[in-house]
């Protein structure tokens, strides 16, 4: 194969990859920080990432899933710097929404990044430990404790 | 699956749902592709692992200064069709059994929802003239050279020596970080007020602060913060005080994740809204050294210039302890303000 025909088909492998998976990685990440600029701005970093590093990856789609959640827990531990708070919901959100995402804004970054993992991603918590790099009873652990804090401030 | 767990998923799906995927994102990452040396310095960005970061800062020393030569994009046309869909065959992780914690098998439940695929089909042009300053963007990456702003209500310009990126802007105030440390940030308000101790302390504050935006020496005194500098000086012909300041770890304050905190300012709007107010205001604590200026706006409310300097992993603390020396010396003198005016609006 030649050069001009091997960058061709990686290009080919790298937009099926943007056709399928950018829409949602966008929604996964402003569901994580709240931002929809940041949050295209991180998964665009990660397909970088991935094109980088294509030829060493088996999975580019969950590669891409475990750069853009890094990412994310990193934009949120540089956020922490100075933000004592989240941003502001979006005004169309119900009153349960909002409610939800000044609670998870409070969360610690692990236990949000896997409440979200879980139950917007819906992914299990052996796959979320594969996503985010910490062992699956870290990950467990995680679920549980946000899960715990959740309910204990959306009923009060 | 509880009703809990099922109104989880339900307001999760609702927050996401207010994402939108720009028309011309295949574009934007192609020409991120296409500059190698701009990836060089987003890739330090991902890592996660202190000790990771302080690796990579020891390798990157000799990329900084690095000359990051593209330039913004100038002519985007972007057609495709994006299909997002989480359950891609390639995440195929066996599952882990779930018998030896009931509590963990329960919370291993297949959930009763998965991310819906989301498809959207958009044909752009756009044009945007080419630019010798840098507009700074929410999100984005500052290349050395001249930015501007326009996020204050004041027109705003300066330079930046390193690659940086925007850590959060908005109407009334914008963050920069420095990319290769994180460190190193820079944070230009217009004051709406400074809190007192006892609003500080309270998490739950939500109103302008009640000191006068002017009034820096007595913000300071109320918080029982330490003050190390206070000069007048000017930036850009108008009359401004520098301080350097800390707060006091035996003070008490609110807490935070990081620990003690205490509460910065408020952003200046010109219709102050109690409901958004508790999101307008910013923290700091005492790990961090901080040089503030504060720039007087005649008949309106007045800028603040912090420079901020913040630890780095547990074997380099001090990574950034020369920041604010620096920032003094380099990008302060570049700041160029426009013509007073007021605070933008919020929306």
């Amino acid at each position: 194969m030649t050069a001009a025909a091997a960058e061709a088909e990686r290009r080919g492998v790298l937009e099926e990859l943007f056709n399928v998976e950018y829409s949602g990685m966008v929604r996964l990440a402003y569901t994580l920080v709240g931002s929809n600029a940041e949050a295209e701005d991180l998964v665009q970093d990660s397909f970088v990432e991935v094109s980088r590093r294509l030829a060493e990856i088996d999975k580019p789609g969950a590669y891409l899933r475990s750069a853009v959640v890094s990412r994310c827990r990193s934009a949120l531990r540089r956020r922490r710097v100075m933000d004592r708070h989240r941003p502001e919901p979006p005004h169309s959100l119900t009153s349960g929404a909002g409610e939800l995402w000044d609670v998870l804004g409070r969360l610690p970054e692990d236990q949000r990044i896997v409440v979200v993992l879980r139950y917007y991603g819906g992914y299990r918590s052996s796959e979320i430990a594969k996503i985010v790099d910490i062992p699956s009873a870290t990950a467990r652990s995680h679920l549980r404790r946000g899960l715990a804090a959740l309910r204990k401030d959306l009923d009060s | 699956m509880s009703k809990f767990t099922d109104r989880l998923e339900d307001d999760l799906e609702q927050i996401a749902d207010r994402a939108t995927s720009s028309p011309t994102a295949w574009k934007a990452i192609q020409d991120r592709m296409a500059d190698p040396a701009a990836y060089d310095v987003r890739e330090i960005i991902m890592l996660t692992d202190e000790r990771e970061i302080a690796e990579e800062v020891a390798r990157g020393r000799r990329r900084t200064w690095l000359a990051v030569a593209a330039a913004v994009v100038l002519l985007a046309v972007a057609a495709g069709v994006i299909l997002g869909n989480r359950d891609s065959a390639e995440v195929n992780i066996a599952d882990q059994p779930t018998t030896e914690d009931p509590i963990d098998e329960s919370l291993d439940e297949a959930p009763t929802t998965t991310v819906a695929p989301t498809t959207t089909t958009t044909t752009t042009t756009t044009t945007e003239p080419e630019r010798t300053v840098g507009e700074i963007l929410s999100g984005s990456a500052l290349d050395p050279g001249p930015h501007e702003t326009d996020v204050l209500g004041m027109s705003l310009q300066l330079d930046v020596f390193e690659p940086m990126r925007t850590a959060w802007i908005r109407p009334g105030e914008f963050q920069l970080t420095d990319q290769e440390t994180q460190t190193k940030f820079i944070v230009i308000a217009r004051i709406g007020g400074w809190p007192t101790l006892e609003e500080s302390s309270d998490p739950t504050f939500g109103q302008q602060g009640a000191i006068a935006p002017v009034d820096v020496d007595a913000w300071i005194a109320d918080n029982q913060m330490i003050a190390s500098r206070r000069d007048d000086t000017t930036i850009d012909g108008r009359p401004a005080v520098v301080y350097d300041v800390r707060t006091d770890p035996e003070v008490e304050g609110s807490f935070s994740d990081q620990g003690k905190q205490n509460l910065v300012y408020s952003v200046a709007e010109p219709s102050f809204d109690p409901a958004t107010a508790a999101a307008r205001d910013r923290t700091i604590v005492p790990q961090m050294s901080i040089r503030l200026w504060l720039v007087e706006v005649d008949g309106f409310a007045p800028i603040a210039i912090f420079a901020v300097a913040a630890p780095g992993p547990p074997d380099t603390p001090d990574i950034s302890s020369g920041w604010l020396d620096e920032f003094e010396a380099t990008i302060l003198p570049t700041i160029q303000l426009g013509p007073d005016g007021p605070p933008k609006p919020l929306s």
